[in-house]
């Protein structure tokens, strides 16, 4: 990691030593991007792990009339791609520069490198990676079954059979 | 524990990981048994432990009541509960008899900072599921409760074409438009330059990395195409 880099301060790297830093700097690299420039698509980098440095990166989702809906904006200090990284199924969503942008980039190859030759340090890193994940999965678990029991309420008011069936029974089948 | 190996090895919780690393991990774990429709926890239980479910099954209800999904056996129930501080927030049921391997968070806490090579295939595999699971619920989300932001189909917009007697842009007018993207490079590492040279020449879909030039000092380089020149210091 570039020492003109202020990630260290990023919740994704919260515990990590001086020494597990000088580990990541081996097999991460840092990425600049012109406002506006593509950070990650369906096929470029979409495997691997960001963390904003400067700047900031819009995530959007192409739609099929060609209208883009925003899924997250993001700022420095920023992390995301944990998912990506960790089970290997790239994202589908599109990642845009929001100004000139630098981000910290970890990949496959990176990482299966950090586990080979520091193993302790690759650990700690998954370990932070997996905390930020379990934040955002209380959240979206929370979120959704906020919206089942509304959707719910709403349909056992219908009295309908149909809409008795609950939301998830529709969506998973079950 | 022994007996039970080829019957583990087919549960996704251990899936792929060699016949040491899935025994080893049972040792890290505490064993638990529900009777049919007996409560592991419910909304506003104190935090807790992770479980991964060895037979049966076990129903997440949400706090109103509703059946949220049935897990089965290989499948594993609260693992985010092994790092954030918050009360439970679904009920978990048990259908049937059903046994139990318990992750509790003094276990895997420990786990983060051992050098065994248990330990971090424990972390690693809690990692790997709380991805999946992540996917997931961001997929139902995304059908139940999209987002709201939309932005318009972006329009291409051709540039205004010069007058017809108007003399072409010549290189010094090149290299001005290109001037923003040198100044983004200028402090680059040889690293990222040739990561630079490998993202151009991907994007033009360049087998040839000739194609692409870095350009020392006051170098002229004999190219009229300067977004295919890096000028460096």
């Amino acid at each position: 990691m570039a020492q003109d880099f202020d990630i260290r301060g990023a919740t994704v790297f919260s515990g990590l030593t001086p020494d597990d830093f000088t580990a990541l700097a081996q097999v991460g690299r840092r990425e600049s991007y012109l406002p506006g420039e593509t950070v990650f698509s369906g096929n470029l980098r979409a495997q691997s792990f960001f963390v904003i440095a400067d700047g900031g990166v819009e995530v959007l989702r192409r739609e099929p009339d060609g209208s883009q809906t925003i899924l997250a904006r993001m700022g420095r200090g920023a992390a995301f791609g944990e998912a990506a990284l960790l089970d290997g199924h790239p994202r589908r969503a599109l990642g845009i520069a929001k100004g000139s942008t630098t981000c910290w980039v970890l990949d496959a190859r990176g990482l299966a490198r950090l586990r080979a030759e520091q193993p302790v340090v690759a650990t700690r890193l998954v370990a932070n990676l997996a905390r930020g994940m379990a934040v955002r999965l209380v959240r979206a678990s929370t979120r959704a079954t906020q919206v089942v029991d509304q959707r719910r309420a709403a349909n056992s008011s219908l009295g309908a059979g149909e809409a008795r069936r609950s939301l998830m029974d529709r969506l998973f089948g079950r | 524990m022994k007996n039970f190996l080829p019957y583990l090895k087919t549960l996704a919780f251990f899936d792929g990981l060699p016949d040491d690393t899935i025994l080893g991990l049972t040792t890290r774990f505490a064993r638990q048994r529900l009777a049919d429709g007996e409560v592991l926890y419910e909304p506003g239980d104190p935090k807790g432990s992770a479980f991964v479910i060895v037979r049966g099954e076990l129903e997440v209800l949400s706090a109103g009541g509703q059946r949220m999904a049935v897990l089965k056996a290989g499948e594993a129930v609260g693992l985010h509960e092994l790092f954030v501080d918050e009360p439970r927030a679904t009920l978990i049921r048990a259908i049937g008899e059903t046994g139990l391997f318990e992750i509790d968070r003094a276990t895997f806490a420990a786990a983060c900072e051992a050098i065994e090579p248990i330990d971090a295939a424990l972390v690693e595999r809690v990692a790997h599921l709380l991805a999946i699971q992540l996917r997931e619920i961001d997929g139902v989300l995304a059908r139940v409760d999209p987002p709201v932001i939309v932005a318009p189909a972006p329009r291409f917009e051709a540039p205004p074409l010069p007058a017809p007697n108007a003399p072409l842009p010549g290189r010094s007018a090149l290299r001005a438009a290109a001037a923003p993207r040198m100044e983004a490079l200028k402090d680059a590492t040889d690293a990222d330059i040739m990561a630079r040279i490998d993202e151009i020449a991907d994007r033009a879909g360049l087998s040839d990395l000739d194609s692409v030039k870095v350009v020392y000092g006051d170098e002229q380089p004999l190219r009229t195409n300067p977004s295919s020149i890096i000028r460096r210091g």
